[in-house]
């Protein structure tokens, strides 16, 4: 390229055509609602397993949560023909950042208080009443991190 | 985004290859098809393209079948990201570095 009025407007109409491209790639990366519910489902699924008080029927939820899992993403993917995380890529890469560690604490503490609850003071469900509100942060989380993705797209961050 | 330092890249510079590291940089990996629609271009152009981009070392292509389809895939390479934002940054440098942009 040279310099002169004709680059500058050259430049400019492909940075203009790159923010398009972002524009309509967030509307192709949001996933259908049910999508976020049947992952919170999963996990809740998988946690409340631990309130069987037997390995078998955790592992066999473990499996059985990861085999799910694969679909839910083959199905994402295919829906989409993307994929992509948040923390890695993108233009909102430390908001997710801090708000994934945030839900890491708060799964550590919930899941200790349920773990402590279900087989020291042996309050049984407490594991599964832990399992659903981990659960629905999993699937309100899903649906936020793709929300401010798919704005971050939007804004030409 | 951190800083780059802003670089003319001519292998990047043509706009459809421009699109495709764009599209590819916001993701991990877009399926080939998916790249197609949205530069709107033929197969065999897009695949052209892509060539050249993985030869210059800015595009992975994986190929995976998937109930007994092909799918193909692509994803920026860490050098083509690298490459791509120094490109974006001389665009804006020519533009005037409008941060609104």
């Amino acid at each position: 390229m040279t310099d002169g009025v004709s680059d500058r407007e050259a430049a400019a109409a492909q940075l203009d055509v790159l923010d398009a491209d972002r524009a309509a790639l967030a509307d192709r990366i949001v996933q259908p609602w049910w999508w976020d519910v049947a992952s919170g489902v999963l996990f809740a699924g998988f946690v409340s397993s631990y309130a069987a008080h037997r390995t078998w029927v955790v592992l066999a939820a473990l499996v059985g949560y990861l085999g799910c899992l694969r679909v839910l993403v083959a199905v994402y993917r295919r829906r989409t023909g993307t994929w992509w995380d948040a923390r890695q890529v993108g233009p909102v890469q430390e908001r997710v950042r801090r708000a994934v560690r945030w839900w890491a604490v708060g799964y550590g503490v919930l899941l200790a208080a349920g773990a402590a609850a279900e087989h020291l003071l042996d309050l049984r469900g407490a594991m599964v009443v832990v399992g659903v509100l981990l659960g629905t942060t999993v699937a309100l989380l899903g649906r936020w991190v793709t929300r401010v993705f798919a704005a971050g797209l939007r804004a030409g961050r | 985004m951190t800083a780059v330092a802003p670089h003319f890249d001519a292998v990047i510079h043509p706009p459809p290859r421009l699109q495709i590291c764009g599209l590819l940089a916001a993701v991990d990996t877009m399926e080939f098809a998916a790249v197609r629609d949205a530069v709107a271009v033929s197969d065999s152009v897009l695949s052209k393209h892509v060539k050249q981009l993985e030869e210059a070392g800015y595009v992975q292509v994986r190929k995976a079948t998937i109930a007994s389809r092909q799918r193909t895939s692509l994803a920026l390479t860490k050098a083509g990201r690298t490459a791509f934002d120094a490109h974006v940054a001389e665009l804006r440098r020519i533009v005037g570095g409008d941060p609104g942009r």
